[in-house]
């Protein structure tokens, strides 16, 4: 009967032990450094010491042109994943990248699409068109499990992240180009899971088209 | 000359008709204005006024009708033409800038680009608007109002750029021609402030009290022509720091000679342009800064005229509003050989712009400018040296 009761405590030990942890939400609000909320910045997390697996990302992104503005201006690709560019403008576009991280170009006609660029290695990818200057995007290529960006409120939600310390890291385009990204510890445990950061982020003008402005 | 601007704006003109429409950018601008004009006789009319409009003129004026076409007729290769018309101007159409541009992609951070035919050096920082416009005032600085009216590269450019990620740096150099009397504005008349662009067949009236002038006024200058058959050139260097802004670093010598004539004298004009341009939030800062000279020897007898010419200007970018506000200075000063007269000037102009922009094709612009100039030339007119010219504008530009 001993031994009957010291099996049934050594399996529940083991199945315990076995069961994945509790998921929670975490989610993240991103404010500059005079506390206003920051669109498109990218946040990740990162397990500390042990790798996990995390919310599958989609590996198949699609970056469109239109209106001569690359749509979106900010996408998470996953390590290894794919881009295709589409050109639904009625203009051509040259669509190129010199970054370190993916060089490419090539010409896009109107209505027409690229056979998708493969990204190897992560970092930030940033494409311009040669055609039109002011045109300009950026890939963001993440190693981290898990990665998402912030809406118009600055807010980032990361969704079925196992309870565990972590490593949180932020990036937008106007970081200053060259630092390394800023890094916070979080731990996430069950109910609400709340953090914040705040970036430096350049000054720049507006990206949006301004009539009155030379386009040559 | 004429027949070369003449071919580039044909090829201009007939380069989009071979394109489908999408390949095809066309932009305008019309702009008409009420004008409250200083007392004394502008420019335009043989006067020494320092702003567009003069003799005490109030009332509506048209500022230009202008239409500017861009054409992409390779994936790397592209032409621009800017067409304007202008009350004043000698021909009834007339060409700012015509020009293609060969910019083949690259994907190393080097890249180069080469362009040819008519447009202005790289000297502004303040016309980066449609049509070469400033989107800050309606007036141009005393340095950009000048290389509107007299600069023009007739020639080739080469420009490349290295783009960092923290930096970027250019390197320019041009080879030009048919540019030889620039400079005698300045030596004759002075610096000025207004917004009218030269057109390539164009001309420019000189003051009726020119020392040099034996003919009788109106007397011409036509600024682009080639008169001595040497090529000028200018070379310039531009670094820019991400959020931080940009320096620029230009020198232009015309290579003219002097003692050259073919009816009208060539001048010899070079010199040194620095422009730095910064924002801070929706605060934007320019400055420039230029300084050179102007030789002109007829028959053996030199005449050397100095000038230069600084301006800061703060723009507040408010959304719908932007407000303006530049302060210049200028200066000449003339040599003449065996002690002969020449004219010299100093002067300080303060200009504050409001703009309004209600729709995207809508601009309303109040401006109101004021320029203090000392030049002795005007006791030839019966005048004080000194003098202070008030100009107020409200433009009305619609934008296509």
């Amino acid at each position: 009967m001993r031994g009957l009761r010291q099996g049934i405590i050594g399996l529940a030990c083991l199945v315990l032990a076995a069961a994945p942890l509790a998921a929670a939400d975490l989610v993240v609000q991103v404010t500059d450094a005079d506390g206003r909320p920051v669109a498109d910045a990218v946040v990740t997390l990162a397990p500390e010491g042990v790798a996990a697996a995390g919310t599958p990302m989609p590996r198949r992104n699609e970056v469109d042109q239109r209106n001569e503005t690359f749509v979106p201006y900010v996408q998470i690709v996953p390590r290894g994943g794919e881009v295709a560019f589409k050109n639904s403008d009625l203009t051509r576009h040259h669509v190129y990248s010199f970054s370190p991280a993916r060089a490419f170009e090539f010409v896009l006609a109107p209505g027409q699409q690229s056979d998708p660029v493969r990204f190897e290695r992560a970092g930030v990818v940033a494409i311009g068109c040669n055609i039109h200057d002011r045109m300009v995007a950026y890939l963001y290529v993440a190693d981290a499990p898990w990665a998402t960006l912030t809406d118009a409120e600055g807010r980032a939600v990361l969704s079925g992240v196992p309870e565990a310390s972590y490593a949180m890291r932020a990036w937008h385009p106007r970081a200053r180009p060259g630092r390394p990204e800023p890094s916070q510890k979080v731990t996430v445990g069950s109910g609400a899971n709340q953090a914040t950061v705040s970036l430096a982020l350049l000054r720049e003008p507006s990206r949006q088209l301004d009539r009155d402005r030379a386009r040559y | 000359m004429k027949r070369l601007a003449a071919r580039i704006v044909v090829a201009m003109t007939l380069a989009p008709c071979s394109l489908s429409a999408q390949e095809f950018q066309l932009d305008a601008v019309g702009d008409a204005r009420l004008v409250a004009a200083p007392n004394e006789r502008g420019w335009r009319d043989g006067g020494l006024g320092k702003t567009r409009y003069g003799n005490g003129d109030v009332g509506a004026a048209l500022g230009e009708i202008s239409a500017i076409g861009r054409a992409q007729l390779l994936p790397e290769l592209s032409a621009y033409a800017h067409a304007r018309f202008e009350p004043d101007q000698r021909s009834a159409g007339d060409v700012i800038e015509a020009y293609a541009r060969y910019r083949p992609v690259s994907t190393t951070p080097l890249r180069w680009s080469f362009r040819a035919g008519a447009f202005f050096p790289p000297v502004s920082l303040e016309n980066q608007g449609v049509g070469w416009t400033s989107v800050w005032t309606l007036t141009p600085s005393a340095i950009n109002s000048w290389v509107g009216e007299e600069l023009r590269t007739i020639g080739g450019e080469a420009l490349v750029e290295w783009r960092g990620v923290e930096h970027s740096l250019e390197a320019t150099a041009a080879l030009l021609a048919t540019n030889d009397p620039a400079g005698i504005l300045l030596a004759e008349r002075g610096w000025t402030l207004g917004d009218r662009p030269i057109g390539l067949f164009d001309r420019s009236r000189l003051p009726d009290v020119t020392l040099r002038a034996r003919q009788r006024a109106p007397i011409y200058s036509l600024p682009f022509q080639e008169i001595d058959g040497r090529v000028g050139w200018y070379t310039g260097l531009a670094w820019q720091a991400s959020g931080y802004g940009r320096l620029a670093l230009l020198y232009y010598n015309n290579e003219a000679d002097g003692s050259a004539t073919n009816g009208q004298f060539a001048w010899h004009t070079d010199f040194w342009s620095v422009g730095a341009e910064t924002r801070i939030d929706d605060v934007v800062v320019l400055g420039q800064f230029m300084i050179g000279a102007t030789d002109f020897a007829p028959l053996g007898r030199a005449s050397h005229t100095d000038f230069e010419a600084a301006y800061v200007l703060v723009g507040w970018d408010l959304g719908t509003w932007r407000l303006a506000g530049r302060v210049d200075q200028f200066a000449t000063k003339g040599y003449a050989p065996g002690g002969g007269v020449e004219y010299s000037e100093r002067g300080y102009a303060q200009t504050v712009a409001l703009t309004w922009r209600p729709t995207d094709w809508l601009r309303i612009t109040a401006e109101l400018l004021h320029i203090e100039s000392g030049r002795e030339q005007r006791h030839l007119e019966g005048l004080p040296g000194r003098t202070d010219n008030t100009q107020g504008q409200i433009a009305f530009r619609l934008l296509y």
